[in-house]
């Protein structure tokens, strides 16, 4: 059989109807029986095929964690796969008690921790009963993957095909049916969300059911975008409006459209999502056209409305209006006549009334049965926010320590917005660290460049190769969009502009095109171009093209020059002062003095170059194998050379002065490397995907990138996540911030005192105290005053300002462990090494109170209101160490807490309800103040507690031990974040005023490189950071 | 710029024996270090983008010259093709884990849908596939292109140089021919 011939009638038969096919081939086969039959059998497997192949073959290798048959989940035992999808496995499993066969799915989670926000909104499906809803019988969590059994439809087919075997009235009758069970799920407060025929089986015996009723709610996040594109409504597509039960009733306008016409009202098949949500939001839907039933097309017209309170108020009225169709009456979405518009004015007030007193009742009903239940379930889902949370934190903590930037986001933009605290804020500015920027049409910002003034973006932006793109400006501060050309065809790699920002060159791999300041194309010449740069003074464009270098005059195009690369292809192009450097594919970088177009190097590179930067009397090349190499040109020798593993830099350029390199790389990191030496200094991060181009700002403290879809500001030189302050002979001890958190003191075993200017960073004052220790530091209240405790058992005083002596006493006859000023400013506690505390007068400076221990006393405070002072130490034989809480003023015991370990720190939280205990055994205790009970132990082994601090809003507690500075939520519990410090051996740990910093000290063990780490709002970024989603 | 392959490419339009086999093999290894590299680092149910993949290739093989658009039709059936290969590796090498090396029934419901293909699916598609490619090339691709490299229909047409609504009837044509054979 001729397979051309075939294909031919199959062509021809695909674009007819049904019933015209049989008239067709009998006219196109003839006698050619052969060919008949091949074609039927064809059509007749085409009809039975429905979706197969849609779905293209890679999803087939996702599913690695599939159960096999025989394997058991809950109760049921896995009989065999039913289907895979996006989000997850359709199992056929049998259940034991009762005894049938269920249709058990499994979800992907799409980030961790969000099984149990699930397992609460399966409860609420599992309460939809309704014959049009396949029933949810159970859900649960098997090692980590939620599952949920339903309701197994025997003998299921889609919707839309069952339909296709329907007469006209029939398929009404079904889709009112379906609107029925919506109806029934919107009226328990359920929103399917992603209704479509796939979603709507109909049984052998012709009901439909409803399969994954809010579903789409249930495995997702709130905020994300869940749907199908065509069944998706404007507001679900980002139209502004909120998702109710009326996008719902858009999407059975779509079910309807589709049932009836057999088309969709949107053709948005093979467009990007983006592109297809933004079809739904603006286009209007295709008219239904049937004949003799306008009044169906005005149904469908009117449950798919733009604007959701034009639509059907409910899915039963959608049903009710097709009902009255069916029974011929007149339907209220008729759009003409003054009798219809009053008669549907008249009918919808009265059925609002009606509605109205009918949602009163079910909600007061609803209400008492579920109030016990609902309380449990708001329990349970703050619990599993929580945990979703912890888990959120600690996979973008680890995908940064990994270097992945795109999971890092995705886990913190997941993360409820009610819970982030300190960490999320830390990380946030981890994973993005430029100050803003913007993003292309079409999906991909590939070259961008400052225009000159810096307050404009040159960038290109589309899809490589499969599509066109575009050239647009964007305003540099805001990341707006200023201009657009048209689609351009072939897609434009890196444009170009003219020193004195009125010409704008790009290309599209055949021409370049030249424009003006707005984009408006002055003129088209050249062929084969790569790379393109405008001279700085001269009306000249460069180009790389084909194998050479040339010069074209602006605006006219005419060639001027041409320099040669060879036998090669010439890659990129840099211009700087008399220097120009070409690249070239045989891995040669040519250098010429461009004023006598005299060559003077051709540096060997070793592979294609990828990328090029010139300046500061070097140059610097990336080749296709990964490797950056960095020449002299006063000689021609090579500087460096490194390598960044496999990746390749696509984007180098010198740094402002010449002393760094920084390379964009292929796995999205920014690195900044050493001029002279090739070594990395640090990296910046914030982009997801492969870095096309780096620029400076003319005063070099802002670089612009462009890379994966977007473009964006980095200030410089960067803010390390981590700031050291000082560098200590000795370790430090103690530290605290100055009230108005702009300074911090600390106390140093070298036996000074010293405070750092935290803003700047620079030292404000190194006082020298005594011979041997400082053990402890703080301030006044007002800031006036520093006391500071040393070791030969004095306080000494320093005016908070001038930071002079102004006071001295003998307080103990043993080191100086800890000070607690009296928030009102009247006293000051001190405990010490001669296992004494003592309260002292500020105004008089006398001794009002002492109490002596048996052992050494670490440490007292008082609580914010200064009703309370409690301090650490030991009761009687046996040891019972405990904590003592003390009234102000009088001194009597309140309290005694029993922390079973030698207690070394204690903090009030800022409200004063609650009293953090650190110990020698790694244990921190929360306690209740007012009762004296233990709320929780949060366990920080292994490891020495040395200092908990709350956050000055009560919702973390910071915790120094030995190596590291944890962050707990003192409300449940729970770990969020472990800080590895540049220095060990930490001793103090404290959160700034503002709870925007929180600094740590201490020193390493042999005695060097002590100081402050600082972390948090160390830079002028805003604080909380703003990530966005790329 | 001149990509790597071109010269091969030149050779393939020429129809010099062997040059197709040696483009299949530029192809293969790009896109099986690319698959690696966008699978490397990811959590196991991670999916595969082939089409990111074949672009990428297509940029790194050829570069962005007159010839990518030229050689666009070529390039795109062959690296489709290798894509194919190297999927069903990788879904040879997974049933096999899965399943003791057993090779397991397909079945095919209509209630599937729009169900991801099983593994097993992908090497009886593959098979099949092998057969139609002796009767009529021309429908094997557009599986190729859409099934294996996950083109959608508008770049499927564009690299069959065919138009949409063609495309469409062959697309449909070529499902129901591996329908046909795989479920009969």
């Amino acid at each position: 059989m001729n397979v051309d011939r075939v294909r031919e009638v199959m062509e021809g038969a695909l674009a007819r109807d049904t019933d015209e096919i049989p008239g067709f081939l009998d006219e196109t086969c003839g006698p050619d029986a052969d060919l008949r039959r091949e074609v039927e059998s064809l059509l007749d497997a085409r009809k039975r095929m429905g979706r197969y192949l849609e779905v293209p073959a890679a999803a087939a290798l996702v599913h690695d964690t599939e159960l096999s048959p025989g394997d058991r989940i809950g109760g049921y035992e896995i009989l065999g796969v039913i289907g895979r999808g996006g989000s997850g496995v359709v199992y056929e499993a049998r259940q034991k008690n009762p005894d049938r066969v269920v249709a058990l799915k499994t979800v992907r989670l799409r980030r961790p921790g969000a099984e149990t926000p699930f397992l609460a909104e399966a409860q609420t499906l599992a309460r939809l009963r309704h014959p049009g809803i396949a029933t949810v019988h159970e859900a649960g969590v098997h090692a980590g993957m939620p599952w949920f059994a339903m309701e197994r439809v025997e003998g299921a087919r889609d919707l839309v095909r069952h339909a296709r075997d329907l007469e006209m009235t029939e398929r009404v009758r079904l889709v009112a049916d379906v609107a029925d069970a919506v109806h029934h799920g919107h009226q328990r407060g359920v929103v399917h969300r992603d209704l479509k025929p796939a979603n709507i089986l109909v049984d052998a015996s012709g009901l439909p059911k409803i399969i994954d009723f809010g579903i789409a709610r249930a495995h997702g996040e709130r905020g994300e975008i869940t749907g199908t594109p065509p069944y998706m409504s404007p507001e679900q597509c980002g139209g502004g409006a909120a998702v109710d039960v009326r996008s719902d009733v858009y999407a059975l306008g779509v079910i309807l459209f589709e049932v009836l016409s057999g088309r969709l009202p949107h053709a948005v098949e093979g467009l990007p999502l983006t592109e297809a949500m933004r079809v739904v939001r603006e286009r209007p839907p295709d008219p239904l056209v049937i004949p003799s039933r306008r009044d169906l097309a005005s149904i469908a017209a009117k449950a798919m409305r733009k604007d959701p309170d034009e639509r059907y108020a409910s899915a039963a009225e959608l049903a009710a209006d097709l009902r009255r169709h069916l029974a011929h009456e007149p339907v209220l979405a008729h759009p003409s006549s003054i009798l219809y518009r009053t008669r549907k004015f008249v009918r919808r007030h009265r059925a609002l009334t009606l509605s109205f007193a009918l949602v009163v009742v079910t909600s007061v009903t609803a209400a008492i049965v579920s109030l016990r239940e609902a309380a449990a379930t708001e329990r349970a889902l703050a619990r599993a926010e929580q945990r979703g949370y912890v888990a959120a934190i600690a996979a973008a903590d680890g995908a940064l320590r990994g270097g992945d930037v795109g999971t890092a986001k995705g886990a913190l933009l997941g993360a409820p917005a009610r819970l982030r605290g300190w960490e999320w804020n830390l990380l946030a500015s981890m994973a993005d660290m430029s100050r803003g920027g913007g993003r292309g049409p079409g999906g991909g910002g590939i070259g961008v460049l400052f225009l000159p003034g810096e307050d404009r973006v040159l960038g290109a932006s589309g899809y490589p190769y499969l599509a066109g793109g575009f050239v647009c400006i964007w305003d540099a501060a805001s990341g707006r969009e200023l201009f657009r050309t048209e689609p351009l065809k072939g897609f434009p790699p890196m444009p170009a502009v003219s020193s004195d920002g009125r010409r704008v060159a790009w290309h599209n791999w055949r021409e370049i095109t030249l424009a003006d300041e707005k984009l408006a194309v002055v003129a088209r010449f050249g062929t084969d171009p790569f790379d393109l740069v405008f001279h700085p003074t001269e009306p000249l464009l460069l180009a790389t093209a084909g194998k050479a270098v040339l010069g074209f005059a602006v605006p006219e195009g005419t060639p001027r020059f041409r320099l040669g690369t060879g036998d090669s292809r010439a890659t990129r192009l840099a211009l700087d002062g008399p220097v120009l450097a070409a690249g070239a594919e045989d891995g040669t970088v040519r250098v010429w003095d461009f004023p006598t177009r005299e060559l003077r190097w051709a540096l060997p590179c070793g592979a294609p170059v990828e990328a090029l930067a010139l300046g500061y009397g070097r140059v610097a090349a990336s080749g296709q194998d990964g490797t950056v190499r960095c020449w002299s040109l006063a000689d021609g020798g090579e500087l460096f050379s490194v390598r960044h593993g496999d990746e390749r830099s696509k984007a180098l350029a010198f740094g402002p002065g010449g002393t760094t390199l920084f390379c964009g790389h292929d796995d999205a990191a920014i690195d900044i490397r050493d001029a002279r030496t090739g070594k990395r200094t640090s990296s910046l991060f914030g982009h997801c995907g492969p870095i096309y181009r780096l620029v400076f700002s003319a005063d070099g403290r802002t670089l612009l990138s462009s890379g994966d879809t977007t473009w964006k500001l980095w200030d410089l030189p960067p803010t390390p996540h981590e700031v050291a302050l000082g560098t200590h002979r000795e370790l430090v001890r103690d530290l605290v911030f100055r009230p108005d958190g702009a300074a911090i003191a600390c106390a140093s075993f070298d036996g000074s005192v010293k405070v750092y200017d935290v803003g700047t960073r620079e030292p404000l004052a190194d006082v020298h105290l005594i011979d041997t220790t400082t053990g402890c530091v703080r301030y006044s209240p007002d800031g006036s005053r520093i006391y500071a405790g040393v070791a030969d058992g004095s306080i000494r005083v320093l005016d908070g300002r001038s930071y002079e002596p102004v006071g001295s006493w003998k307080a103990h006859g043993g080191s100086v462990f800890s000070l607690a000023p009296h928030p009102g400013g009247r006293w000051l506690a001190s405990t010490s090494q001669d296992t004494t505390m003592a309260v002292w007068d500020l105004s008089t400076g006398r001794e009002v109170f002492r109490e002596a221990g048996s052992v050494w006393i670490w440490s007292a405070v008082f609580s914010p209101d200064g009703s309370l002072l409690a301090s650490s130490g030991t009761d009687g034989t046996p040891r019972v160490e405990r904590v003592r809480l003390r009234e102000t003023g009088s001194w009597r015991i309140v309290r005694d807490l029993v922390h079973p370990a030698d207690v070394i720190t204690i903090a009030f939280s800022p409200d004063g309800s609650l009293l953090a205990t650190g110990a020698r055994d790694g244990g921190v205790r929360l306690w209740d103040v007012r009762t004296g009970q233990c709320r929780c132990t949060m366990s920080c082994v292994p490891a020495y507690v040395e200092r908990v601090a709350f956050s000055p809003d009560g919702t973390r507690v910071a915790v120094a031990t030995g190596r590291t500075v944890q962050i707990w939520d003192p409300a449940t519990g729970a770990r969020l974040l472990t800080l590895r410090a540049g220095i060990v051996d930490l001793l103090g740990v404290s959160f700034s005023p503002d709870g925007t910093v929180l600094a740590a000290g201490g020193g390493r063990a042999d005695g060097t490189g002590c100081g402050i780490s600082l972390w948090g709002r160390t830079g002028g970024a805003p604080w909380p950071p703003v990530l966005r989603e790329d | 710029m001149e990509g790597p392959i071109t010269e091969v490419l030149r050779e393939v339009q020429r129809g010099t024996p062997g040059a197709r086999e040696e483009l299949f093999r530029l192809c293969y290894e790009e896109l099986r270090r690319l698959a690696n590299a966008q699978m490397r680092g990811q959590p196991k149910d991670h999916t595969l983008q082939p089409t990111a993949l074949v672009n990428e290739a297509c940029l790194r093989l050829l570069g962005g010259s007159d010839e990518v658009f030229r050689d666009r039709a070529v390039f795109f059936s062959v690296a489709a093709k290798a894509m194919r290969s190297i999927l069903v590796d990788w879904a040879r090498a997974k049933g096999a884990r899965k399943r003791g090396g057993t090779r397991a029934q397909v079945t095919w419901r209509e209630d599937h849908a729009a169900w991801a293909p099983s593994p097993e699916e992908v090497i009886a598609v593959h098979d099949a596939l092998e057969k139609l490619e002796g009767i009529d090339p021309h429908l094997a691709k557009v599986i190729d292109l859409r099934f294996f490299a996950g083109l959608s229909a508008a770049e499927a047409a564009q690299a069959m140089e065919v138009s949409e609504r063609h495309l469409f009837s062959l697309w449909e044509h070529a499902r129901a021919w591996l329908f046909r054979e795989l479920h009969p």
